[in-house]
């Protein structure tokens, strides 16, 4: 019943939008360039968290323990060999050091690449998840994602690291991954504590460095008290989501893209409110009309939020076809830029509802029209 | 079904309706009574503000009067419910408006088929019907014109079948001819005659045009809200 009530409502509304079209296509542009806006923010929100924390996401560990009051910060933290073998022995956690430094490196041919060293434990959990067995056979041995192959880095060649003047030697590549907006460079953990420790002693292992590591890479079954054994051993554990907020300006960036999409979302809204009230108004006497033919009030309703949703859905199919399309030309450039399908499918919903809230502004307006307007002079 | 003499007519008893209250106060209908049986053509007179438009609002059901009671047929709608009373208009009562009133996106054939949707007719029924109804007002060639496209004279006839289109019990007409020079007023004060007997349907028209009034099978005049029988003197 509601169906047919509907139908009765569009069959003048889709008529409108054919005959009026000028008009719709106006708000249709707006809001199709609000889309495309939105879909390049959510690529480059995406593109940032992306260079921000890929490297981190990628690791095979569900919870990291670092030094308490260091905020999950690994250039802040650093852990001791007891206190990981600690944690390592209780039930349901395992515990690997692992060790991460940024540094300014050089590459043959003096070309300089920032990157983040991260040391492991060659053949332990995170070795055999992220590159396997290919770690600690050469001591000077490192494998580097692919950010650092794309400046014609190739096996065999040599990684200078500044102050410490540690020579990396490549044995292999990894996948693309990055910590802090930098490519990482994987090193077994006894080379990174080298690199790290020993850049005032030119890569000489201080002995008051043996066995220290930034923090703890834990894989803990569920169900384990994390806090509990954190308090008990003195480390802050927390979970590899929450440790994102330690790469830096994460959580700076993440805030600034969700604010500037969630203004993007009122903007759409306000759009769709503002022109769907001046499109009411000039629509007045058509659905006082069409009340006086007998037409119920919630058939008018539907049928003009109805006519905003099909414009709505239109134009931010359209928006999000054009902004995929610019968005594929800038990825794999500069600028950090990941489409998502699904975070574009979810962000073209928000918008489509976001006008659909919009245009629920007019709705009072429509429901007060009497028909009587439709008669002369006696309104 | 309500068939038979039960269907036809309209009727007013002591109908009062008041805007405004206190020093302010307008008697806008002051104990109006008022029968229009099948078929026949009455035309009310009045001067601006005498109460015209009020009593058609009235007459369709579309406001309620503060006293008395309106039956489209033989159906009470005074007292009941809103919605009640937005079912018996759509279903008995045909309007044909002042300039018309059509909608811009819709073609003649379209104004009326949109009777049909509103009143979940079957389509092909309403189609037929709407393009018998264009043929009868001498529209059937413009069926896909737009009211751009249409005279005044034209679009007041595809208003008239339009109004014709939900097999109304009552026409109310409200200045079907202020629009329009004296000839192609006659012309369609004399369709909506001829509509109307062909229809069996009671047609309350009013208008301020009392060559156009002349037509009807009985003409009354409004005087500040009260229906009287007018003098020979006041008809030309
Ligand atoms: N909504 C309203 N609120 C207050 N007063 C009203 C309202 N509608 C009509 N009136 C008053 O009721 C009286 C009758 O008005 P109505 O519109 O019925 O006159 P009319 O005969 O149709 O006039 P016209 O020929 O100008 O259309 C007038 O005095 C008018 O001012
Ligand atoms: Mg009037």
């Amino acid at each position: 019943m509601m169906d047919v009530t509907r139908k009765a409502g569009m069959f003048v509304e889709l008529r409108d939008l054919k005959f009026a079209w000028g008009r719709f296509l106006l708000m249709g542009s707006v809001i199709a360039l609000v889309t495309v806006l939105t879909v390049l923010l959510t690529g480059l929100s995406y593109g940032l968290v992306d260079s921000g924390i890929s490297g981190l996401r990628a690791m095979p560990l569900t919870d990291l323990a670092f030094q308490p009051k260091t905020s999950a910060t690994f250039s802040q933290s650093t852990l001791d060999a007891t206190t990981i073998s600690s944690l390592n022995r209780q039930p349901g956690i395992h515990a690997e050091p692992i060790g991460l430094t940024f540094f300014n490196a050089k590459l043959a041919g003096d070309a300089s690449l920032s990157i983040a060293l991260v040391g492991i434990e060659p053949g332990g959990f995170m070795a055999k998840g992220m590159v396997g067995d290919r770690l600690g056979r050469a001591p000077m041995g490192v494998i580097i994602s692919q950010g650092v192959a794309t400046h014609h880095v190739r096996v065999g060649d040599q990684i200078t690291l500044d102050r410490s003047r540690v020579q990396l030697r490549v044995v292999g590549f990894s996948p693309k991954a990055t910590y802090g907006h930098v490519d990482i460079v994987y090193a077994p953990i006894d080379l990174w504590r080298q690199a790290t420790y020993g850049q005032v002693t030119g890569g000489v292992l201080p002995r008051s460095a043996q066995g220290l590591a930034s923090a703890a890479a834990l894989q803990v079954r569920p169900g384990v008290n994390v806090n509990a054994v954190g308090s008990r051993l003195g480390v802050e554990i927390v979970t590899k989501q929450q440790a994102y907020q330690g790469s830096p300006g994460y959580v700076a960036e993440t805030a600034t893209m969700g604010l500037i999409i969630d203004f993007l979302y009122v903007i759409a809204a306000l759009i769709v409110g503002a022109f769907f009230t001046v499109w009411t108004i000039q629509r007045r006497s058509d659905i006082g009309l069409l009340k006086a033919l007998g037409a119920s009030t919630t058939s008018v309703v539907f049928g003009a939020i109805g006519q905003v949703a099909l414009v709505m859905l239109a134009t931010t199919a359209a928006g999000v076809l054009v902004g995929t399309a610019i968005g594929s030309l800038i990825s794999g450039g500069a600028v950090p830029f990941s489409l998502q399908s699904g975070a574009v499918f979810a962000a073209a919903v928000i918008l489509v509802i976001a006008g659909l809230v919009g245009s629920l502004v007019g709705v009072r307006r429509i429901a007060a029209i009497d028909p009587i307007i439709a008669l002369g002079s006696a309104s | 079904m309500d068939l038979g003499p039960a269907r036809g007519g309209l009727r007013l008893e002591h109908v009062c309706l008041r805007f405004g209250d206190g020093d302010e106060e307008v008697n806008a209908l002051d104990d109006v009574s008022l029968e229009v049986n099948a078929g026949e053509v009455v035309a009310v007179l009045g001067a601006s503000g005498s109460g015209k438009s009020s009593l058609l609002a009235v007459a369709g059901a579309m406001r309620q009067p503060d006293s008395g009671q309106v039956f489209l047929g033989d159906a009470l709608v005074t007292d009941v419910p809103e919605k009640r009373r937005n079912v018996l208009r759509r279903d008995r009562v045909g309007f044909v408006f002042q300039g018309s009133n059509l909608l811009a996106s819709l073609t003649a054939l379209e104004q009326l088929e949109l009777v049909g949707r509103i009143g979940r007719a079957p389509r092909e029924a309403t189609r037929r019907r709407a393009l018998d109804l264009l043929e009868e007002v001498g529209l059937a060639a413009k069926a896909g014109r737009r009211p751009a496209q249409l005279s005044g004279g034209e679009r007041q006839r595809v208003g008239i079948a339009r109004a014709l289109m939900g097999e109304p019990v009552v026409l109310l007409v409200d200045e079907p001819t202020s629009a329009l020079d004296h000839q192609r007023a006659i012309d369609i004060v004399s369709l909506l005659g001829v509509e109307a007997r062909r229809h069996q349907i009671a047609t309350l028209t009013v208008t301020h045009d009392r060559s156009v009034a002349r037509l009807a099978d009985r003409v009354l005049e409004m005087r500040d809200g009260r229906l009287v029988v007018p003098t020979d003197a006041s008809l030309p």
